[in-house]
This record gives structure tokens, C-alpha cells and sequence, in this order.
């Protein structure tokens, strides 16, 4: 199978109201793959989308090989979703909640749900209206992970839990990318996607903005470089180096902002005398905010 | 799968048909328990009644109907306003929660997350629903049943239960109603002003119809015409009657089930 998610110039609008426009894009097995984009970007309708909660408006959806139009059934069989507004029943004790949504999905493993629990520091007999915001949450995951689904689709999924299970969490997801399963998730969060993602798909206003893996994204991204010479060096010839966008000098200290291979840079820097080197490494922050500044939305 | 889902809803129902069915009773044998005291009075209880207007009595059943018998108190008082009111209610009630009620709280994106079709998730909730329902109305069918033949009321089981399957598809009828309106749009007011509004206008139809001739030909549509308690206690339930109103729940459950399948489900 190629893909486990593929959507084609899939649109969505609420009345005349935007919720995603022309969206494609595709995650095969053993992917991990981060949705980001602020909040209202569309995100969780696409999520919606793929779970065949919303229907499009148009465009085609295929999960885990199936035409989400005709048989959305078949293709749920084999998917785990934690949705991102998670509403549990109030009434049920986690373990009697996972025991009914086990007995509506073949697969599942109660047995390796409690394993879950464990993993996550759950107690499941304790009523759901007892949990706080972090256990419900945990329960979610659980209920996501424990019919060992092909397809992970997770809205969300980190928010609430403390660093400690976030931890353990970021590890069933990797243990699933692993085992030869795909994650979906979406984030704002972003370090977290940095942290586990593969591949990183950013929306912006119901578009697409760009679909790169995290380091092909970093090498685009904006770097600080500061160079340290013996003796104070002038800023000029450094400015015309392909790539180097902005330099400032300070006494024998060259701070320079690159975009690309640094290679030319620092042959001409080695040539003046360089020291030292310190290199900034640039966050999904900066990447993020290139496209939200940069107007580059309209252009994917 | 089906079974589970008709399993979590009975379950999710157990308190309010716990509440509904001994409540249902309780009233039931507080108002038979009366009923003696109604028959050893009876000269001065009919004067009284004769003494009220005749679109009064029409309206209310009372016209036509000796009050100090077993049936006519039954027909009056249990099976013209309790029974019908009360499960009239909880079918309401029922109908509202089984998809409006789970999307107003959030847990239907759960549920629809299950290799679970819509079509089942509603069948399985209507089922559920339709087993709670008949719960209570077989608690109230035997609560009735035997204070009636403690007090010697002289209407027949077979009467009673004829009578009570009539108000018990009364309340299907208006279930499915309000199941519709929420299964369409997701609201819960939506689904319990559909459903109330659809009992209140089919029961002014036929009490109107009972003294103004300009509504007795829009008889034919009022359940309370076509599944009537009263008839059923008198001269019994009939077929046709029954069938139509089994009929035009199906029908809300069908349309419920093609619209609910194709819509977009609430955050």
C-alpha cells in the first residue's frame, strides 16, 4: 500500500465560510507526520475530514487505501483518533469506557490497554468524572492506541499531559512509525513536532503552506551564525556572499544571518583569521514564522 | 456491535427508566386508590361531573363516560392524561438523547470514530430506546393491572394491555419524532420542541375534533385518534389504527437514519 492517508485538492467550506481549500497531501507507513498552524488554520477540519465526521465540499479522501466516500466503515476499521475537544462518557470508569469502545472495534486488546495505562500512569478504575483534564486525556490515548491501529489520527494529543508522559507518549508514537504504522498528528506545539516528526505539513488559512521533512525545512530556514576572528574585521565582503542576509560587526565578532549552505561563508571567513564559530540552530518557531510573515501562504 | 451499542444505551437510560417507571407507578396507584371512594359517591360524583360545560367534557373525554365505573375512571383519569403524559415524556426524553443528546455533549465524535456505520449508531440507539420504553410501560401495564383487580374495577387484562400498547405507541411515535428533528440537527431543543410540539397539536386535534365539526375530518392525523387508550378500554384497540402510527414512527426512524447518514456531525 502506498499511502495510509491521501487526500486530493480536498476543500471544505461551512456555508460561505473557509475551512480548508485545494489540501493534498499524503503519509505512508512508518511516518510520522506533523500538522502545524496556528489556531482556526484549519487543522482540525481537515482532522474531521479524514475521520468522515465532516464530509468535503470536494476533493477526495483515501485513508488506509479506502475511498472515505464509499466505505468509510472499512476504513475506520483500522484507525485510532483522539479527537481534539475530547468528550468522554461521565458515568463509566475508564476501564468499562475502553471496554465498550473495544467491543464496537475488532482488534482491540484490553489486555494491552491496561499495558497502556500503565505506560501512561492511568488508573482505568476510576470514574471519568473523577479524571483530571491531564487523565482524561491519557484515557484518550489509550482508547486511541489500543487496537494497534495502522493509522494514527490525533488531534492534539499532547495537551494536558505534564512533560513526563508527554515523554512517554512521544515514544508509542515512535514505536508505532516504527512497527510500520502512520501518525497524524496536529500540534501548535512547536517543539513537540520538531521532536517527532518526520515529515511537517504547516497550514495556513485553510491552505497548505509547505509539506518538508523537519531538517530540509531547517536548511531553509533563517540560521545565526557568529564568527570570531583574531583581529575586528570589516562587514562589507561578507554581505555579498549568496545567502547571508544580514551582518553586524562588533569588535572581532561577525554576527551574520544565512539562509542555505554556509559553505562560501566560511571559506571567506577562514581566509580573514577565523576563531571560533557558534551556530544557532534554527527552531520550527523561525520556520513558521517565515511563513506566516512572508506571505508565502497564497503562493503554495 | 449493534447489540453494544443497544447494551450502552439501555445502560445510559437505566436511571431514568428506574425514575420514570417507579414514578409512573407510584401516581398510577395513588390515583386508583381513589377510585373506591369515587364509586361508593357515585350519585353525587355524577351530578357533578353533569354539572360541568359539554365542550368541557368533550374535550377532556368526559362526555358519554360514567366516571364511577372501573373503565370510565381508567379511560378518564389513568389512560387520558397520566399514562400518556408520562411516557408521552420519556419517549421524548429518549428520543432527544439518542443523537442530539451524545452530539451536544462531544462523546458522538467518539463513538463515530468505531468502525461503526451511522446508519447502525442510530439503529442501535432507536433500539435501545424503544427497549426502555416498553420497560416502563410493562411496569405501568402491571401496576395498573393489578390495583385494578385489587379494587375491583371490572376491565379485563387483556383491555388493560391493549390500552397501555396504545399510549405505549403514542409515546413511539412522538420518540421518533423528536429522534428525527435531533438525529437532523444535531440540537436538543430542537428535538424536544418537535417532539412536544407534535404531541400538543395531535392531541388539540383530536380533543377539538371531539367538538368543532370544522376539525373532525383532520381526525385521521392525530395519533391520539388513531392509537386511542380510551377506544382500546372500551371497545378495544383495533389494527388499522395502530399500524398507521407503528407505520409513521418507522417512517421518522427511515428519514432520521437517510438524513443523519449524510450530514456534517457537530464539534
Amino acid at each position: 500500500m502506498a499511502h495510509h492517508i491521501e487526500t486530493e485538492a480536498l476543500t471544505k467550506f461551512y456555508g460561505r465560510h473557509r475551512g480548508i481549500e485545494e489540501l493534498s497531501l499524503s503519509a505512508g507507513p512508518g511516518e510520522v507526520f506533523g500538522f502545524l498552524g496556528p489556531n482556526g488554520a484549519g487543522k482540525t477540519t481537515t482532522i474531521r475530514l479524514l475521520m468522515d465526521l465532516i464530509r468535503p465540499t470536494s476533493g477526495i479522501i483515501r485513508v488506509l487505501g479506502y475511498d472515505l466516500r464509499r466505505d468509510p466503515v472499512m476504513a475506520r476499521r483500522r484507525v485510532g483518533y483522539l479527537p481534539g475537544d475530547l468528550k468522554l462518557y461521565q458515568d463509566m470508569s475508564g476501564r468499562e469506557l475502553l471496554a465498550f469502545l473495544a467491543s464496537l472495534r475488532p482488534g482491540s486488546d484490553v489486555g494491552y490497554a491496561g499495558q497502556l495505562a500503565g505506560r501512561l500512569d492511568l488508573d482505568l478504575s476510576r470514574h471519568v468524572h473523577d479524571l483530571s483534564k491531564g487523565n482524561k486525556q491519557k484515557l484518550g490515548v489509550v482508547q486511541a492506541f489500543m487496537h494497534r491501529p495502522d493509522l494514527l489520527i490525533l488531534d492534539e494529543p499532547s495537551s494536558g499531559l505534564d512533560p513526563l508522559v508527554q515523554r512517554e507518549f512521544h515514544a508509542l508514537v515512535r514505536e508505532t512509525a516504527d512497527a510500520g504504522g502512520t501518525v497524524f498528528f496536529s500540534s501548535h506545539v512547536l517543539d513537540e513536532v520538531e521532536r517527532v516528526a518526520d515529515r511537517v505539513g504547516i497550514i495556513l488559512e485553510g491552505h497548505l503552506a509547505v509539506v518538508d521533512t523537519v531538517a530540509a525545512l531547517k536548511s531553509r530556514a533563517l540560521r545565526v551564525l557568529e564568527l570570531e576572528f583574531a583581529a575586528p574585521v570589516p562587514a562589507g565582503p561578507f554581505r555579498a556572499v549568496p545567502g547571508v542576509r544580514e551582518v553586524s560587526a562588533h569588535q572581532a565578532v561577525l554576527r551574520c544571518e544565512v539562509v542555505g549552505p554556509v559553505g562560501e561563508l566560511m571559506r571567506m571567513a577562514s581566509a580573514r583569521g577565523l576563531v571560533n564559530v557558534i551556530s544557532h540552530e534554527p527552531d520550527l518557531e523561525q520556520i513558521f514564522l517565515s511563513f506566516t510573515q512572508g506571505g508565502a501562504v497564497h503562493a503554495a | 456491535m449493534l447489540l453494544s451499542i443497544v447494551r450502552k444505551t439501555l445502560r445510559d437510560h437505566r436511571k431514568s427508566v428506574l425514575g420514570w417507571g417507579l414514578g409512573l407507578a407510584a401516581l398510577t396507584l395513588m390515583q386508583l386508590a381513589v377510585y373506591p371512594s369515587v364509586r361508593s359517591q357515585g350519585a353525587r360524583m355524577r351530578d357533578l361531573i353533569n354539572s360541568y360545560p359539554s365542550a368541557f367534557k368533550a374535550m377532556f373525554g368526559m362526555e358519554g363516560v360514567d366516571f364511577t365505573t372501573g373503565q370510565g375512571y381508567l379511560s378518564t383519569e389513568t389512560f387520558s392524561l397520566l399514562a400518556p403524559l408520562m411516557l408521552i415524556g420519556l419517549g421524548i426524553a429518549l428520543g432527544t438523547a439518542a443523537i442530539a443528546g451524545e452530539e451536544e455533549r462531544g462523546t458522538l465524535d467518539l463513538l463515530m470514530a468505531s468502525p461503526v456505520s451511522r446508519g447502525r449508531v442510530l439503529a442501535g440507539k432507536a433500539l435501545g430506546a424503544l427497549a426502555a420504553l416498553v420497560t416502563v410501560a410493562a411496569g405501568f401495564y402491571l401496576t395498573v393491572l393489578a390495583a385494578a383487580s385489587g379494587y375491583d374495577m371490572g376491565v379485563s387484562a387483556g383491555r388493560l394491555a391493549q390500552a397501555t400498547g396504545a399510549v405505549l405507541l403514542l409515546a413511539v411515535a412522538c420518540g421518533a419524532v423528536a429522534l428525527l428533528a435531533g438525529a437532523t440537527t444535531g440540537k436538543r431543543g430542537a428535538a424536544i420542541a418537535a417532539g412536544a410540539g407534535f404531541a400538543v397539536v395531535s392531541y388539540f386535534i383530536d380533543s377539538l375534533a371531539e367538538i368543532t365539526s370544522a376539525v373532525r375530518p383532520w381526525r385521521v392525523v392525530s395519533i391520539f385518534h388513531q392509537a386511542s387508550a380510551t377506544g382500546a378500554l372500551q371497545g378495544g384497540l383495533g389494527v388499522a389504527g395502530p399500524l398507521a402510527t407503528a407505520a409513521f414512527a418507522a417512517a421518522c426512524l427511515l428519514a432520521a437514519w437517510y438524513l443523519f447518514a449524510r450530514r456534517d456531525l457537530a464539534v
